[in-house]
């Protein structure tokens, strides 16, 4: 499913009859600071159990449209509405349901990692009961800290830090959890950790709402995605239909002659109505190797196989990639994203499917010359943008 | 029960199931109150925790032993020279003047800077970020650091005003004087309780000061400067310049400007304490005690107009504002 980001919310409870496992819908929401529109009209629609990518550059708008649905900030127009409550009526009720790190978490100094976690368990309204002192200890358990949990907090390390803000935010067991950057502070492990933690919570039916600049963390465990920009919401949907545009397949012949006449049958392929062919060019992979890249549906692999065979054509590999989240994101916040090597998409953050065509090694593209090495992209069939449609 | 979705997903989380919405997790009662007297048992653990608050305790104390080592010697010293006193110094009801004197003097600076750094802390340091997004509202939680305010005054005043009498008691031993109990009364301990819900009014309507300061520069320094600088200066100052300019003017003017100083914080604490001076025989049966000419009714008056102006603001201010970095 992919939501049109204009498509005005204009009556909430119909939204509420539509589908009460909403958990966060926004109408319009925007804040201006003087003449800077920070969010602009900003239409979200969040379910229960997603896990929400909330992306954008920064200054986009993600940590100001958060402190929003917070209510540390109040919107200059618009409203949210959270468990299908009105955050500008009943913020009271709504925020101990929803655990949240907004930014780097921040705690008292003087206080011990436990001693913070109690602070914050009053304030949320826990009293002081054995059950609550265990859920204290879980959480604490949870992000490995108990070990020190009677450490001043001004003594934590930014990883410890950031993993205490997560306990502070799973304290309640709430059904929301928003995380803004959670991973930031962390070395590759933590982050490894706190993503299986998002799959666990997810795994428990928790809704999470998260902020990150890390789209290869987005993508592995975010099933739906808003993308801001300069405060507009500019795309919201489901990871899957967002990287369905983006997946490519990578064709490799053993000749320079091939190469060419193999980018002329599927061209004239296109022209004569394969329109699944969205976009053929030849390009250099990181080798200096030429190669044909088409953007076209990774199951449409062995067709083009086919294709190319029925024309003498024999591909020397073949490679589907899966779309990558940062290619949809760059397309959307700049542009389009850049133009490199197959070895350049996975690195970007697209995944490499196990070839379904090769030729033997003893095929060499040495007596490749054409297009000469370094010309990154020398021919190019359609510039229809992709991931609008 | 409605049965629209909305309703129900509103309905899982109205306050009325807390407690049983969240089964990992016991929660208390959810009413304005009892979240405002948990928020307030929050704040004083948090004090009791700060490492600030424990300094500041042991200056009140050292403080007090100080002072009545300070005046057992001077007893001492007048025992020996066969100087002919009516009342020990170190006894009641003197010595109850002394140490509610020291608490009020000394208190006021004390608890500026707890007031002070414990809400602009929360600025500084950007906690109240974290405190605001776990369910209190704005006003709750700037309600419970008043009633922290007020607690520490009340606290802090009674173990000041409780030690310094104990000491005092204790110390008298040493000066052969004879304990003399005649002043204790029912009446003269019912304006001595009244004394010392004067002194705990008197510091909270500072503390308010703090607060207020605090919480309009969003800082530890704006609340505790602010506040000393007034508490200090600015009273003395602007008393001086009012009554010099009213001089100067003369006239209906010149009055007007010469009884703004009566509406001073100062002005109308000392007011509420020297009206009871005459009732609690602090100097034994001297005519030193004399009454103010501002009267109870007004200087209570004059003070909680300043508690409304204070928390008032701050809780305006609270609410409207932005939480941002």
């Amino acid at each position: 499913m992919e939501e049109n980001p204009g498509a005005a919310v204009s009556d909430l409870s119909s939204i509420a009859d539509r589908d009460s496992n909403i958990v966060i819908t926004t109408n319009r929401l925007t804040k201006v600071y003087g003449k800077l529109v920070a969010v602009n009209d900003l239409h979200l629609e969040v379910v229960r159990g997603d896990v929400f990518g909330f992306l954008g550059p920064n200054g986009s708008g993600k940590t100001t449209t958060i402190r929003m649905l917070l209510g540390l900030i109040q919107p200059t127009a618009g409203r949210a509405v959270i468990f299908g409550m009105d955050t500008s009526t009943h913020m009271s009720s709504i925020l101990p349901h929803i655990g949240a790190i907004v930014e780097t978490p921040v705690f008292y100094p003087y206080l011990s990692g436990l001693d913070n976690l109690r602070v914050i368990a009053t304030a949320s309204g826990m009293v002081s009961h054995p059950v609550n002192h265990r859920r204290i200890d879980e959480v604490l358990d949870l992000v490995e800290l108990r070990s020190a949990a009677k450490m001043a907090y001004r003594k934590y390390s930014l990883g410890m830090k950031q993993r205490l803000g997560i306990a502070a935010a799973l304290l309640t067991d709430p059904q929301l959890v928003l995380l803004d950057e959670p991973t930031n502070g962390l070395d590759p492990a933590g982050m490894f950790e706190i993503r299986q933690l998002i799959h666990r919570l997810s795994g428990l039916g928790k809704t999470i709402f998260l902020s990150s600049h890390l789209l290869n963390e987005v993508q592995q465990v975010c099933n739906r995605v808003a993308i801001l920009q300069k405060g507009n919401l500019i795309k919201q949907g489901n990871v899957r239909d967002l990287l369905l545009g983006t997946e490519q397949i990578m064709v490799c012949m053993n000749t320079g002659e091939d190469l060419q006449s193999a980018f002329n049958v599927l061209q004239s392929a296109r022209e004569q109505g394969a329109d699944w062919l969205t976009e053929v060019r030849i390009e250099t992979n990181r080798r200096g190797e030429p190669m044909l890249r088409i953007h076209a549906p990774r199951v449409r692999s062995a067709e083009i196989n086919a294709m190319l065979a029925r024309n003498n054509l024999y591909a020397a590999e073949l490679h589907p990639f899966e779309g990558s989240l940062e290619e949809v994101y760059l397309e959307l916040t700049s542009g389009s994203p850049s133009n490199g090597s197959d070895i350049g998409a996975a690195a970007r953050g697209g995944r490499l499917i196990a070839p379904t065509a090769s030729v033997p090694a003893s095929v060499t593209p040495s007596n490749l010359s054409w297009p000469p090495a370094g010309n990154p992209s020398s021919q190019t069939n359609d510039n229809q943008t992709r991931g609008n449609q | 029960m409605n049965t629209t979705p909305q309703t129900q997903l509103a309905a899982e989380f109205d306050p009325a199931y807390a407690g049983e919405t969240n089964r990992a997790v016991i929660t208390g009662r959810r009413d304005y109150f009892s979240t405002l007297l948990r928020l307030i048992g929050m704040e004083l653990y948090k004090i009791r925790r700060r490492p600030m608050s424990k300094v500041l305790g042991i200056i009140s104390i050292v403080a007090v032993v100080l002072l009545f080592l300070v005046v057992l010697f001077v007893t001492l010293l007048l025992v020996q020279k066969s100087a002919i006193i009516n009342f020990s110094l170190l006894l009641p009801p003197f010595a109850f003047y002394l140490v509610t004197q020291t608490t009020l003097i000394l208190g006021q600076v004390l608890i500026v800077i707890l007031v002070g750094a414990l809400v602009g802390g929360e600025y500084g340091v950007g906690t109240i970020r974290l405190m605001l997004t776990r369910g209190p509202t704005r006003s709750q939680f700037l309600l419970a650091k008043v009633g922290a305010a007020l607690a520490c005054c009340a606290i802090g005043t009674i173990v000041m005003i409780v030690l310094g009498i104990l000491l005092g008691l204790f110390f008298n031993l040493f000066t052969g004087l004879p304990y003399n109990f005649d002043y204790f009364t029912g009446a003269w301990f019912g304006h001595a309780l009244l004394y010392v819900l004067i002194t705990i009014f008197s510091l909270f309507v500072y503390s308010m000061l703090a607060l207020f300061l605090a919480t309009l520069g969003r800082s530890t320094a704006a609340g505790i400067a602010g506040a000393l600088t007034w508490l200090l200066l600015g009273e003395t100052i602007l008393r001086t310049i009012l009554e010099l300019l009213g001089e100067a003017i003369g006239g209906a003017t010149g009055d007007f400007l010469r009884a703004v100083p009566d509406y001073l914080i100062g002005a109308n604490t000392g007011a509420l304490q020297q009206n009871q001076d005459q009732y609690l025989k602090f100097f034994g049966n001297s005519s030193l005690a004399t009454s103010s000419s501002i009267s109870d009714l007004r200087a209570t008056l004059v003070l909680l107009a300043y508690l409304l102006v204070f928390i008032g603001l701050s809780l305006w201010l609270q609410q409207k504002r932005d939480i941002t970095n």
